[in-house]
């Protein structure tokens, strides 16, 4: 029994310490219920050891990695006088291509794989994919500056958001994707930006940028690597209430606006995408592209509904109904959010709607009362709005919680 | 050892198609005007 014990414990799985704690709590239960001896219970309990370590060392890793990325886009970016223009264009395509092989050849190694015998490596592998991923972003920039072409060109951006979606879905990393998906949308933005120069410049692309990585999602999800579903709702969720943040400011309108070829190409991609994964997806999930469509909606017409200037001290009736209605709106779609989070065991998800939430309500509660409430009052009226709008987004978010489980039960 | 070799195939198949981007990347932004 010793040497069963002795066995177990070497072999023992890590697991985190909250899991350990759920688990020794259910023990004693079943325990009192007669269903496991002690020594079963105590068999079962030697399997596991609990490990803080391994977030600590994911963590390491891929700061590690992301240091290590920005100080060669760094590296590239300050010239590097002593080597010609060639030579330090080969330097850095040999250091991508060293991540490359160095996170496959990891990955290969069965030491380096995950217990699921799934594709995706260990935090190494993913850190290795991660600095690859930014690497080819050197390689790119280091080309336009070898050949002396300027390097502040939003087409530099699109290229590595290109390469490292390319690469992302051909090794099936997620640390590639997440790089991906936010050059490629920098890309995007930035390119729209350029030409229109205003806030429905910024907004619209950022809010159709959300409603395409929504679609995504859903084309994913449970069908094609779940993992890269979860990380595209994700983009789509910080991209929508990144979006509707901008859109809900008094002074975000349309001046310089123009339907250039990127605007039409992205709006007519958002609806075929949200059409494609409105067929592809299966009950609820349909409803899922849907969300960031009408938010975009509701995004763009807050952006084109103007209310009247009454000087720094005033705010009028209109102004009221404009902050208003972006709160409301923005109250719903971090509502829905939060509870898609919930849906989707996505408790990152679901921070990041109530975050942004907050943050959303501090800062209209600034611009829209600070002009004409002062000092304490001002406090005042921002603790009363907190607690209001935290109390009603809270029962809400209970209130759906508690009818999703009802009707899943 | 198919896995690896389609491993390798498919990783050697995308860097081949990232490094031909560079040049759309550069050559797009070289253009006059």
């Amino acid at each position: 029994m010793t040497h069963d014990l002795a066995s177990s414990a070497t072999a023992a799985r890590a697991v985190a310490p909250s899991q350990l704690a759920w688990l020794e709590n259910e023990l004693t239960t079943w325990r009192a219920a007669g269903i496991l001896d002690d020594m079963q219970a105590q068999a079962i309990r030697g399997r596991y050891v609990a490990v803080r370590r391994f977030s600590l060392t994911k963590l390491l890793l891929f700061l590690g990695g992301a240091f290590i990325g920005v100080g060669l886009l760094w590296l590239v970016a300050s010239n590097l006088d002593n080597m010609s223009p060639l030579l330090r264009f080969i330097v850095v395509t040999l250091v991508w291509l060293g991540f490359v092989a160095t996170a496959e050849i990891l990955a290969e190694r069965r030491a380096h794989r995950v217990a699921d015998r799934s594709e995706n490596g260990t935090p190494v592998v993913g850190a290795f994919r991660l600095l690859a991923a930014l690497a080819f972003g050197a390689v790119v920039f280091q080309a336009a500056q070898s050949l002396h072409v300027p390097a502040y060109e939003p087409k530099l951006v699109g290229i590595w958001g290109l390469g490292a979606l390319l690469y992302a879905y051909a090794v099936a990393g997620v640390s590639p994707l997440a790089v991906g998906i936010a050059t490629i949308t920098g890309w995007y933005v930035w390119h729209v930006v350029e030409q229109a120069q205003d806030g429905m410049g910024f907004v619209l692309p950022v809010l159709l940028a959300a409603v395409i990585a929504g679609a995504v999602a859903v084309v994913h999800a449970g069908r094609w690597r779940p993992s890269f579903g979860t990380l595209w709702r994700e983009a789509s969720v910080l991209l929508t209430l990144v979006g509707l943040f901008v859109a809900a400011f008094p002074y975000v309108d349309v001046e310089n606006f123009v339907w250039s070829v990127p605007v039409v190409v992205g709006i007519v991609t958002a609806l075929v995408a949200v059409a494609v994964a409105v067929v592809l997806g299966t009950g609820n999930a349909r409803l899922e592209p849907v969300a960031p469509l009408i938010a975009a909606v509701a995004g763009i017409l807050l952006v084109l509904w103007e209310p009247p200037d009454l000087g720094p001290d005033a705010v009028g009736a209109e102004g009221y109904a404009h902050a208003l209605i972006s709160v409301a709106v923005y109250v719903v779609a971090a509502g829905w959010y939060a509870v898609v989070g919930v849906r989707h065991d996505s408790p990152r998800m679901t921070f990041i709607a109530t975050a942004a939430l907050v943050l959303f309500t501090t800062v209209q509660s600034f611009a829209v009362f600070a002009p004409i409430v002062a000092g304490a009052t001002l406090f005042l009226v921002l603790g009363v709005i907190f607690l209001g709008s935290g109390y009603v987004f809270d029962r809400g978010r209970r209130h759906l919680v508690a009818n999703l489980e009802g009707a899943s039960a | 050892m198919t896995i690896l070799s389609s491993r390798v195939a498919r990783v050697a198949a995308v860097a081949l198609v990232q490094l031909a981007l560079v040049p759309v990347a550069v050559a797009v932004r070289s253009r006059p005007g």
